[in-house]
């Protein structure tokens, strides 16, 4: 799950262009969006894409992904749960 | 009726965002040269801006640093001039499209691929509600910008208005043009130009613009008619017209470079480096021509 | 303030080429959404509104030589266009103190997408294309196909491009530049922003349903539609007859965010407010909205709600939106959706919203559905919103 994790927030930081950010300045419970790291409605959507790029998840409602988004912790479960890649 | 500059933001080839470029300009010897950034940390949060490409951090820069040097924080409008538009996030969306398919594109590099996102991202930035356009056509698309902001002015719409020309170029698409022979052996360069334009001269103005005309596919007969309708009209004669030699070749060619000319025109009367009348004339190949009237204020 | 009169205008878009067509459809709630014909893509499964030709179909249309390197959009521009100059008797090829005014975001990327990868290569087979790929070049083929334009310019504010170019064509004219301004724009598909679109999930795999509570997204469409603009002086000298007035138009940004509108249409009550100033008109003076109403969920609430606070909840006009015949024709829709209103206006009827079934319960009004108007229709509204806040809207009155 660890490694996954670092995977993970390395995927996001290149995903959504995090220039000055490295994975320990993710806190991995953290919200990610609204608070947190701050992130948006387009965010939601590359994370959308990232799913299913690298981890074969299809995602179709991205109202739906709110919950699957709260956190990398989160994200992590869902994918570990889901993968198809 | 005249449109005063208040105040204007540079960034190019030379040194961004001061005059080094009056005395001191970076010179080059390369067929295509990008701009020297500014430092970006200092207008905007990098997290924030983490979607933002080069040209549009160029226009936050350049659009804030004239905001701030007029303190007039919510301009009535904001129109831009581009060419091209924002070529690096279209070349990043197209590619991924041509090479690895329609399956995982990413939604940010279309977002700012359109025209219009440069104008959108300076009004969501300023919180800015006014007035609002982007003008895409050819060499002449600074000017568009800028008859459209003398416009809104004449027609009493607007006090003040962010007026910009921004244009970038990435390697694959200067190959492309090279291709061509669209560059004529200059060099290439990027745009990036913010002017504040006011009703009045606030406390340091730089120049006054009386006039902007677009011609298409004119002669010179037409040309020079417009040049003598606009200066019985002002009530300055044909002859106390000057126009100073381009400072293109300072910054490069792009399709909006002509907001360079108008750019340093502006600094230049401001330290009395040039007559009171300026007429400054800009072709686009033979088919778009621009004719800016400018004087002292 | 001085008179702006609409003295022709053309349109062409999955309804047809012409007016005649445009004007069938909507009578006979024909819509021209259905799948892909010409475009090719692995999103072939999306509705779209192509324009029932093909690229060659086109060329002979526009009578445009085979040897022309030219853009899909440029040809649908050029037969747009031409329908204007005729119905204004505008015939002469010299000048008549004219410009062009035309608003594209996709210009010449249908061709280029097909051809950039060869491009890149020292293979010179496509490299006619390289030069006719940006918006203003397309403006540029469109005009000089027919002459006599003083000045042109192109305008790019995505899905109120032409809306804002008629506001430019417009203020040409009221600051005593030109006599006649032809406005409008131009957009063809394309594999790009079919899959811009796609990305940003809002296109429906259905066809769209605007204002419909369960509506799920947009179908992309594409069109040209150009309208004359003459000064009231012009009119007079030239002896025609025109069809109906440019009352007034406003142009807001929302500056809320890139893609979404503000919840409660803040970009969309300003600029229609600045329009029923600039008209001199109330809000209950208005017989007809022709609202952007793509079918996504935000932009109909949106909009919806903007449209309760400016002409308060109980006396919200007819609103259809049309989209559900054109599709969303993006770059075009502003100067498409205004030749629709007009001619709704001078065929006093109602535009009926396609595919509405289900109400949504957060707005006071419901979209038409019966032809007939309440009552004579004087004054329409057309609304055009693009992505980045660009919020135009254009005011049209019967003479």
């Amino acid at each position: 799950m660890e490694e996954l994790i670092l995977e993970l927030k390395k995927q996001i930081i290149e995903a959504l262009n995090l220039e000055d950010i490295t994975p320990d300045d993710i806190d991995t419970n953290a919200p990610l969006f609204v608070e947190g790291l701050g992130l948006d409605s387009i965010d939601a959507l590359e994370l959308i894409v990232l799913m299913e790029k690298n981890y074969g998840i299809k995602l179709e409602d991205p109202g739906k992904s709110k919950e699957i988004f709260k956190s990398v912790a989160t994200m992590a479960e869902y994918i570990q749960k889901n993968r198809t890649k | 009726m005249a449109v005063y500059i208040q105040a204007a933001a540079q960034i190019s080839v030379q040194n961004p965002l001061c005059d080094d470029w009056l005395d001191n300009p970076v010179s080059y010897d390369v067929p295509f040269q990008r701009c020297i950034e500014a430092d970006y940390k200092r207008f905007l949060d990098p997290v924030a801006s983490r979607r933002m490409g080069k040209i549009l951090k160029r226009a936050i820069a350049t659009s804030v640093t004239v905001v701030e040097a007029t303190g007039i924080n919510d301009p009535d409008a904001i129109i831009v001039g581009t060419g091209l538009g924002c070529l690096e996030t279209t070349e990043k969306f197209l590619m991924a499209m041509l090479e690895e398919g329609e399956e995982f594109l990413q939604p940010t590099n279309f977002i700012n691929s359109t025209h219009n996102t440069i104008s959108s991202h300076i009004a969501v930035h300023l919180k800015c509600t006014g007035y609002n356009s982007t003008y895409v056509h050819l060499g002449v698309s600074f000017e568009s910008a800028l008859l459209d902001a003398f416009m809104q002015f004449q027609l009493g719409r607007i006090k003040s208005a962010l007026v910009g020309g921004f244009d970038e170029m990435i390697p694959n698409y200067f190959k492309v043009l090279d291709k061509v022979g669209f560059w004529k052996g200059k060099m290439a360069g990027e745009t990036a130009v913010s002017f504040m334009l006011a009703d009045n001269p606030g406390k340091n103005p730089m120049a006054c613009i009386n006039e902007v005309i677009l011609l298409h596919n004119p002669d010179k007969e037409r040309i020079e008619k417009a040049i003598t309708d606009t200066s019985t009209r002002l009530g300055i004669s044909r002859e106390d017209w000057i126009t100073p030699p381009s400072v293109k070749p300072l910054f490069g060619e792009s399709f909006s470079n002509h907001a360079y000319d108008v750019y340093a025109a502006a600094v230049k009367m401001q330290r009395d480096l040039l007559p009171d009348n300026v007429l400054l004339v800009n072709k686009y190949l033979e088919s778009e021509t621009s004719l800016i009237f400018m004087t002292k204020c | 303030m001085e008179k702006i009169y609409v003295t022709g205008f053309g349109i062409i878009t999955s309804l047809g080429a012409g007016t005649a067509d445009t004007l069938e459809s909507l009578h006979h709630r024909k819509s021209g959404i259905g799948p892909l014909r010409w475009l090719e893509s692995m999103h072939s499964h999306l509705p779209c509104a192509e324009i029932p030709f093909s690229t060659d179909e086109l060329r002979r249309m526009a009578g445009v030589s085979k040897e022309q390197t030219i853009t899909r959009t440029s040809l649908m521009g050029i037969i747009a266009l031409g329908e204007a100059l005729q119905m204004a008797g505008i015939r002469e090829k010299n000048s008549l103190n004219r410009v062009l005014i035309s608003g594209t975001t996709v210009g010449g990327m249908e061709n280029t997408e097909k051809f950039f990868l060869k491009m890149l290569t020292p293979d010179k087979t496509y490299d006619d294309y390289i030069l006719s790929h940006d918006c203003g070049v397309c403006t540029q083929m469109i005009a000089d196909h027919y002459g006599g334009f003083d000045m042109l310019s192109t305008l790019s504010t995505a899905c109120s491009s032409a809306a804002n170019a008629l506001i430019m064509g417009a203020d040409m004219i009221r600051t005593g530049r030109t006599s006649i301004a032809v406005v409008g724009g131009s957009e063809c598909l394309s594999k790009f922003h079919l899959n811009g679109f796609n990305t940003l999930k809002i296109l429906d795999k259905d066809p769209c349903r605007p204002f419909d509570d369960t509506r799920a997204g947009l179908n992309l469409g594409e069109g040209a539609a150009y309208l004359v603009l003459e000064s009231e002086a012009s009119v007079k000298a030239r002896g025609v007859k025109p069809l109906c007035l440019v009352a007034g138009y406003g142009n807001a940004c929302d500056a809320y965010h890139q893609t979404a509108s503000s919840p409660e249409g803040d970009g969309a009550v300003l600029s229609m407010t600045k329009a029923l100033k600039e008209a001199g008109l109330k809000p209950g003076d208005i017989d007809y909205v022709n609202a952007h109403g793509t079918g996504t969920p935000n932009n109909d609430e949106s909009e919806g709600k903007a449209l309760m606070r400016v002409f308060g909840a109980d006396s919200v006009p007819p609103v259809s939106s049309t989209k559900s015949y054109t599709g969303h024709t993006t770059s075009a829709a502003g100067s498409v959706e205004s030749v629709i209103s007009i001619l709704a206006m001078l065929n006093n009827f109602l535009p009926v919203n396609l595919n509405y079934k289900n109400p949504m319960e957060m707005l006071s009004f419901r979209p038409v559905t019966d032809e007939k108007p309440p009552r004579p229709i004087r004054h329409v509204m057309s609304n055009s919103f693009g992505f980045g806040g660009n919020d135009t809207t254009c005011i049209f009155s019967k003479i």
